[in-house]
């Protein structure tokens, strides 16, 4: 276990007291400069920062960082930076309802935004863009302004469950050092957070917590225990409990990606991956809204689309996408998952747990070929775009200012060509196939020590199968399509 | 909740700069410099196959009606989805006001075409196409 908080520079940076602040400023900063030329700015998606920045730059980014290093994009949140200004004034008062403490809202809200995106080509739509991110922002501080601890990134937030179940697939990973260390600590700082000794008075601690104490350093709002934390998931990065820990005794150690996906125990703040149906539906929401947003912008939809229409009587384009997200993210993973749960019975691999219980663990399976599929979907937007902030940038100063204070804009300047880049998709989804082959068979050989190949032979059908879909869509011609997919 | 005086007064202060930063960027989206020319597009076919090539014809006129000459304009096609690679082209100008080139848009979906560039007093113009829908 190599362990980067103790490497140099890296290390101090990262345990530094403004660690965060220093990621979030200027991700902040490209907020306010997109939600400005967004609602400002000419509504031509490619000429306008607040689409190309959003669809393009950040999604690809975001990807490669939590493939490379773990998930740096919710640890550089912006929102929360502004929750927590705000927090300096207001602070919460309510915990999030029991009820709701599981992924379901998150859930719909995911499945929302994929739905949103096709339905209103928010990718077109540089002022529709710019109203998506405030409501963001708005959404995040009211939740948590509301609601102690990070209920929205728990809870909401559909990009941070996205971040979540790609960051399973990250390689690193905090994780405590020496178990002897935790087990002889009294304070629990990781998860309780640093008081200042009562009675203190600090002019400036408008943050409280128990008992009215100051908090010297919060600890994981996420209610992620560290001695119990296992793996990446309902993991912000935020290196909270880092600095809380007196010990020292945290890492952020590299470890084997997608280990976790296996890993029955108990986790801290999650419980049982098999006792949380939630999140093996969340699973499968990530892993075939990954095919059905990279398929919506592919020449084929435009005809499923045109024959759904038409099979349905019905030019509500509204109705059609409903039917398009009904048979990808509902039927089909009952029908695949569903089939492979009845073969596995047949061929007596089920043992006493019922399809839908075998179904759902394997659903996890999945995540490493669903990452692979967003990879290749967004490192094709990133890749082939990646220079389009230049005359974007430039063209913005022009609306700004008038002039040309950076230059006529040099609107020449893209990226790879689509065909050199469609081996590195391939390439992704071939990993990530291999991912999720490894993990089946890892999570076969757990459930069924005695014949892990056979009871593995299902769930590799379904792997290979969604594959080679994905495969399929990403060798269709694109056809970008910004009004109503009927006309 | 409780609440902070103090904080809450930098809080209203702090969110009526963003306010005023987020107005002053309001000219952001300008009027042409000259909102007298008008621009009439013409693509021939209208609604092309991709990689085929399509004659654009660019009118413009003068609030009398009058042809609009010795313009330099250049013509960019953007995809619907920002990223990708535009078309670029230079027109020629023909008589009357009308200014043509030759398109050849590398994918089916929706383009926009703006034309850019300066009429003949040095007076910078800028035109938006409504939509160009690719097969």
């Amino acid at each position: 276990m190599t362990d980067l908080l103790r490497w140099p520079v890296i290390g101090p940076l990262a345990r530094h007291q403004r660690a965060r602040l220093f990621l979030q400023l200027p991700l902040l900063g490209a907020a306010v400069v997109l939600v400005a030329h967004g609602l400002f700015g000419p509504q031509i998606a490619p000429r306008n920062l607040a689409t190309v920045l959003t669809w393009v730059h950040y999604r690809g980014l975001l990807v490669i960082a939590l493939l490379a290093i773990g998930n740096l994009f919710c640890a550089a949140c912006p929102m929360m930076l502004v929750r927590d200004a705000a927090r300096r004034v207001a602070h919460p008062g309510w915990r999030w309802p029991r009820a709701l403490r599981r992924k379901w809202p998150a859930i719909v809200l995911f499945a929302a935004v994929l739905f949103a995106y096709e339905r209103f080509d928010l990718w077109s739509l540089p002022r529709a863009t710019a109203w998506l991110v405030l409501a963001y922002f708005a959404a995040a501080l009211v939740v948590d302004v509301l609601f102690a601890g990070a209920s929205f990134c728990k809870y909401i937030c559909p990009i941070g469950q996205f971040n979540f179940l790609s960051a399973t697939l990250s390689p690193t990973e905090l994780r405590i050092r020496n178990a002897d260390t935790c087990r002889s600590c009294r304070t629990v700082d990781c998860i309780r957070g640093r008081l200042a000794p009562p009675p203190l008075t600090i002019p400036l601690a408008s943050v409280r917590g128990r008992a009215g104490r100051a908090v010297l350093q919060r600890g994981c709002e996420l209610n992620l225990f560290l001695p119990a934390k296992i793996g990446n998931l309902d993991c912000t990065l935020c290196l909270d409990c880092v600095r809380a820990c007196p010990h020292d005794n945290i890492a952020l150690a590299t470890r084997v990606p997608g280990e976790e996906l296996v890993e029955t125990a108990r986790r801290s703040g999650i419980g049982r991956l098999s006792q949380r149906p939630d999140f093996a539906l969340l699973c499968l929401l990530f892993v075939f809204g990954a095919v059905i947003n990279a398929f919506a912008m592919t020449a084929p939809a435009h005809l499923v689309e045109t024959w759904i229409a038409s099979a349905l009587g019905t030019r509500s384009e509204t109705a059609v996408l409903a039917a398009v997200f009904a048979a990808g993210l509902v039927v089909l993973p009952l029908a695949m998952l569903g089939a492979a749960g009845v073969v596995s019975g047949l061929t007596g691999t089920l043992g006493s747990e019922t399809v839908r219980t075998v179904a759902l663990r394997y659903a996890f399976a999945l995540v490493p070929l669903g990452l692979g599929i967003w990879t290749a979907h967004y490192g094709f937007h990133l890749l082939t775009g990646v220079m389009t902030v230049i005359p974007v940038g430039q063209s913005a100063a022009i609306d700004l200012t008038g002039r040309q204070i950076l230059g006529e804009p040099l609107w020449m300047l893209t990226g790879m060509r689509p065909g050199a880049v469609y081996v590195i998709q391939l390439g992704c989804v071939l990993i990530g196939m291999l991912g999720s082959l490894a993990v089946a068979f890892q999570l076969s050989a757990r459930m069924h020590p005695a014949r892990p190949l056979l009871a593995s032979v299902p769930w590799t059908l379904v792997i290979v199968l969604l594959a080679a879909a994905a495969t399929w869509v990403l060798s269709q011609p694109m056809e970008m399509r910004a009004v109503g997919l009927l006309g | 909740m409780s609440y902070d005086r103090s904080a809450t007064q930098a809080l209203i202060r702090g969110a009526a700069i963003a306010l005023l930063l987020a107005c002053s960027t309001a000219g952001c989206e300008r009027e042409p410099s000259d909102v007298t020319v008008a621009a009439s597009w013409h693509l021939d076919p209208t609604s092309p196959e991709s990689h085929e090539q399509a004659r654009l014809q660019l009118i413009l006129r003068d609030a009398a009606g009058h042809a609009v000459r010795g313009a330099r304009l250049r013509v960019e096609a953007h995809m619907s989805h920002p990223g990708m690679a535009p078309v670029l082209v230079e027109t020629r100008e023909q008589p009357d006001g009308v200014y043509t080139a030759s398109l050849e848009l590398t994918m089916a979906g929706n383009w926009t075409l703006v034309a850019s560039g300066t009429l003949a007093d040095g007076t910078v113009i800028t035109r938006t196409s409504a939509g160009v829908v690719v097969r």
